[in-house]
């Protein structure tokens, strides 16, 4: 709306800061890898990896909630097809149930993007090699092998009232009415599941045939290869399974069908729950996947406390691609918004909009001035304290002292919640949220820490 | 308890809370797409005040459209789009949605799917609404909230705090504790109220407390404890009661103390523990003597004659009754004289007088449908039904037990309910249709198993024994009959004895066979 002419009044630059991820090309992104520290662009790293290796390789990228990821994996997208690979990148929840999902929903919800994607690039595969896929479907979660009747049952059901267009291919059309029933319906799901399950190798095979006859096609329109970039997959609902005690929806997905996961002919790359690195199933996590991508935050200080300007200027940049900034924010406001904000670009964004909007409360009074600036402060400093349990507040005293996180359940739940962020420089090290930092209870917690152990009441 | 309170004037509001409206227009005022606000306010009384004070503030700039949730909802989203279905004329201008009663379906305690559904729903938000979405909540399930929907709340433009209003709380308590017939609302009105009521706690909780709040507290969670107890919910009406107790013990309010025992008595019973219930009840007349309580001393005395009566010494019973009854006619308190009039009732129905016990339940009902008090009008009609099925009366039976059963369910009663559907399968039973009768029961002994109703489980068990030996599944029977006579046993109840020679002649049956 605003392009990239910074917004000047309140209303416009209210409606500027947005806490939406930037698409891919648009002029007010910034690149921001150089304050996130060596591992920090990771467009590069995970290209560098697709750019160099020659037979598909399936990769892992994590990160903070609200840190920039899926700008990032926008921009990665873009990146890649200007090296001319053939790029389909889709937003998981988009076609699943993040809280229900096991990896066979999330195959079939790759082949029908995939579908899709070659579709749109006008790449057309072998129709008899098509119709083949189409029956081994059509059989295995329909046990119909009379293939009239498939096409006039797929061809009736999506003109009666189903959104896609009439014009879909027969095997879109199969696709799309698998994942619809997984993604809706309860007994469909299961009934659908039970029938995939046993023959998963055969639908990876089936899969591959599909990759491999498209192939000829893709590299005939001049494209490398296919790049698959799954995004939002980190937003599968955690969640303990039955059985085997300590197992998670996560462990089953990424651990158990890692194979799986790595099985396609193409390269991929998913998105994982951050603090999956923090569990101790780590190891056993990169073992599976040598090749991951952690996005760090964006540093706006430095692990002995000094600040760091050019993570603030940056940010500075990310205020001023939206707002004219010196015409609405007094002069260290918006650098004193950057460091309170951690470096987690959501709350920068947030708390630029929380003045504006208190600005506006007291009569659309501009510039803002950091009276405000700290009123905003001050409300995020009241959101953090409803989201961090009593419990934490110690482990939370402890993190900012040692500027590490154990890899247990409590930390990775602060890693989760953002009370807790991860930096890089040479080394990964934590800290403290500003706004958790000038919470009483957190205060209270750092004083207990630094008192000797004898005189604090939990000795011993 | 019913519509829009008007006790509560615009110069009322706190300066305070007159900021956070100024904050939250001007949230809808500079938003021109979607933005998803959060406002925390306690009290559904103070957050529908403060929706239509916002909506009055905006009317020429914003079309704001407030959705009330009654009750529980699996989607968030869903919901609201489908309230909003019903509203689709007014789709013109700015669309602001202001959601409240979300709390519904956020426990204080136990899981909430729906904030799992709606941590994953995020996306689905901005294609749904062209405009700022504010959810309502009282502080605890706000809390819940961002703890447990990260995903989502990670996508706020604001929380807003409104405080507790001083003349609000008030009000509320007004409404909320002078209310003469607390089992005679509806359902809804039922769950209004205890929202109402759980508002009220929570303000107390943020304001100072001193000994009025702490007496009012104990009210209003006694009030609580009155209302989950109505509703079956017998867990949390303990919870509640004592509660209130603890309080009450503490500013020595001795009164409340003799109350909240009364009705963890009550509560007691109910599961079975007689020793127990008996103990609390004169716990409480004691302390109702002390004072001086009259009202309390003939509370008690009615309880402890539905003791007596209930392990089978009726002449203790009547006595009882009599006495409760004497002291309530003195006080002029109809209410509890028609109760009396209804258990003396049954003991003449239990001694076989029928016309006696008849002419005194219509005496009852009668004295319950000029107060309104529809709870004690569907007990007489259930009475009178039991007594029309003993003379054989079965279509008079039927009708009364129909009634009954009707208004049980206006009232969300489901102790009554489950007693209407035993008594059909009863009647069923009689006219020959045994799978209706088993069908019946059944449906009677899963609420008696919510409620943990021991007494009415055993019943149930107990007929379908029977119907069971009718079908000749003599070994199913008699496992049945043992569950039941067990319970009766441990219950202390007289009707143990009765199904002990049923239980003797099924074991005959068996060993002859």
């Amino acid at each position: 709306m605003t392009g990239n002419h910074p917004a000047t009044d309140i209303k416009d630059a209210y409606n500027a800061v947005t806490l939406d991820p930037l698409q891919s090309g648009d002029p007010r992104y910034v690149d921001c890898s150089p304050a996130r520290g060596e591992d920090g662009d990771i467009v590069n790293i995970l290209a560098w990896r697709i750019d160099n290796s020659k037979s598909p390789l399936t990769q892992l990228i994590s990160g903070h909630r609200g840190c920039g990821k899926s700008t990032e994996l926008l921009r990665l997208a873009k990146y890649l097809e200007d090296k001319k690979f053939l790029v389909v990148y889709f937003a998981a929840d988009e076609d699943l149930d993040v809280g229900d999902l096991v990896y066979t929903d999330l195959l079939v919800a790759i082949i029908k993007r995939l579908e899709r994607g070659l579709a749109e690039k006008d790449i057309h595969i072998d129709p008899t090699l098509m119709t083949g896929i189409l029956m081994w479907f059509a059989d295995v979660v329909y046990e119909s092998s009379d293939e009239k009747e498939i096409t006039k049952t797929l061809a009736t059901e999506f003109e009666l009232g189903m959104k896609a267009p009439v014009l879909l291919p027969l095997i879109a059309k199969m696709f799309a009415k698998i994942t619809g029933q997984i993604r809706t319906g309860q007994k469909s799901r299961k009934n659908i599941r039970e029938k995939l399950e046993p023959q998963v190798y055969q639908l990876i095979d089936r899969m591959n045939e599909f990759i491999q006859a498209a192939l000829p096609e893709v590299k005939k329109k001049g494209f490398r290869d296919i790049v698959l970039i799954i995004d939002n997959l980190d937003r599968i609902v955690l969640r303990a399974l039955d059985g085997e005690a300590g197992r998670t929806t996560h462990d089953a997905l990424y651990l158990d069908h890692a194979e799986q996961l790595k099985a396609l002919d193409a390269y991929m790359i998913y998105t994982v729950p951050i603090s999956m690195f923090y569990s101790p199933k780590e190891t056993q996590l990169t073992g599976a996947f040598p090749n991951y991508a952690v996005l760090p935050m964006i540093k706006v200080q430095e692990k002995d406390g000094k600040t760091c300007e050019m993570g603030l200027d940056l940010l500075y940049k990310v205020a001023k691609e939206r707002v004219d900034v010196q015409h609405l924010f007094a002069c260290d406001v918006v650098k004193h918004l950057a460091e309170k904000s951690g470096g987690v670009l959501r709350d920068f964004v947030r708390l630029l909009a929380y003045t504006l909007e208190l600005a506006q409360a007291s009569g659309g009074k501009i510039p803002v001035d950091l009276m405000i600036a700290e009123r905003a402060f001050r409300r995020l400093v009241i959101e953090y304290g409803r989201m961090v349990p009593d419990e934490h507040f110690d482990l939370l005293a402890e993190v900012s002292r040692h500027k590490r996180v154990r890899n247990d359940a409590q930390h990775q739940a602060m890693l989760y919640n953002l009370s807790v962020l991860e930096y890089m420089n040479g080394d990964r090290w934590c800290d403290v949220h500003p706004a958790v930092r000038v919470l009483p209870e957190f205060k209270d917690a750092l004083n207990k820490l630094s008192k000797p152990a004898a005189e604090s009441e939990s000795s011993g | 308890m019913s519509g829009q309170p008007s006790f509560f004037k615009d110069e009322d509001i706190s300066p305070q809370n007159h900021d956070v409206l100024l904050q939250i227009a001007s949230l809808i005022r500079l938003a021109e797409s979607f933005r998803l606000g959060f406002v925390k306010c306690n009290q559904p009384f103070q957050s529908r005040q403060m929706a239509a004070r916002l909506k009055e503030m905006l009317a020429d700039e914003a079309n704001i459209i407030i959705v009330e949730l009654k009750e529980p909802v699996s989607s968030l989203r869903r919901a609201v789009l489908q309230a909003l279905g019903a509203d689709k004329a007014g789709y013109v201008g700015k669309k602001v949605v202001m959601v409240l009663g979300f709390e519904h379906s956020v426990p204080s305690e136990g899981s909430a799917p729906a904030l799992d559904e709606l941590n994953q729903s995020r996306e689905n938000f901005p294609k749904s609404f062209s405009g700022p979405v504010l959810i309502w909540l009282p502080d605890y399930a706000l809390t819940r909230l961002a703890r447990e929907a990260p995903d989502f709340w990670g996508w706020r433009s604001g929380v807003f705090e409104f405080s507790p209003e001083l003349k609000i709380v008030a009000a509320v308590e007004n409404l909320v504790i002078n209310d003469s017939f607390p089992d005679n609302l509806s359902l809804s009105e039922k769950i209004e109220k205890a929202s109402a009521l759980e508002g009220l706690v929570r303000d107390y909780k943020e304001l100072q407390r001193g000994e009025r709040t702490d007496r009012s507290l104990a009210a209003v969670l006694h009030g609580l404890g009155n209302i989950r107890y109505s509703l079956g919910e017998h867990n949390e009406a303990h919870r509640f009661y004592h509660e209130s107790m603890k309080i009450s013990q503490e500013i020595g309010d001795k009164s409340a103390v003799s109350k909240s025992l009364g009705q963890l008595g009550n509560l007691t019973y109910v599961t079975g523990d007689l020793a127990e219930a008996r103990r609390l009840y004169l716990e409480s007349m004691k302390i109702s003597q002390e004072l001086g309580d009259k009202s309390g001393v003939s509370k008690s005395l009615h309880q402890l004659g539905m003791l007596a009566q209930a392990t089978g010494d009726l002449a203790e019973a009547r006595r009882l009754y009599q006495e409760s009854m004497k002291i309530s006619q003195e006080l002029g308190d109809k209410s509890d004289v028609s109760k009396s009039l209804g258990q003396l009732g049954s003991l003449s129905d239990a001694t076989g007088d029928l016309a006696e016990a008849k002419r005194l339940y219509q005496e009852s009902m009668k004295i319950s449908q000029e107060l309104g008090d529809k709870s004690g009008v569907s007990k007489s009609l259930h009475q009178l039904g039991c007594l029309a099925y003993v003379t054989g009366d079965l279509t008079e039976a039927r009708r009364f037990y129909q009634e009954s059963m009707k208004i049980s369910q206006e009232l969300g009663d489901k102790s009554g309910v489950s007693k209407s559907l035993h008594q059909l399968g009863m009647l069923a039973q009689a006219t020959g249709d045994l799978a209706e009768a088993r069908r019946l029961y059944q449906e009677s002994m899963k609420i008696s198993q919510e409620l943990g109703d021991k007494s009415g489980i055993a019943l149930s068990l107990a007929q379908v024994s029977l119907l069971e030996e009718k079908e000749g599944n003599l070994d199913k029977a008699l496992e049945l009959i043992r569950q039941a006579e067990s319970l009766f046993l441990e219950l202390g109840s007289p009707v143990a004895v009765q199904v002990q020679t049923d239980r003797q002649r099924l074991e005959k049956k068996i060993g002859n066979s």
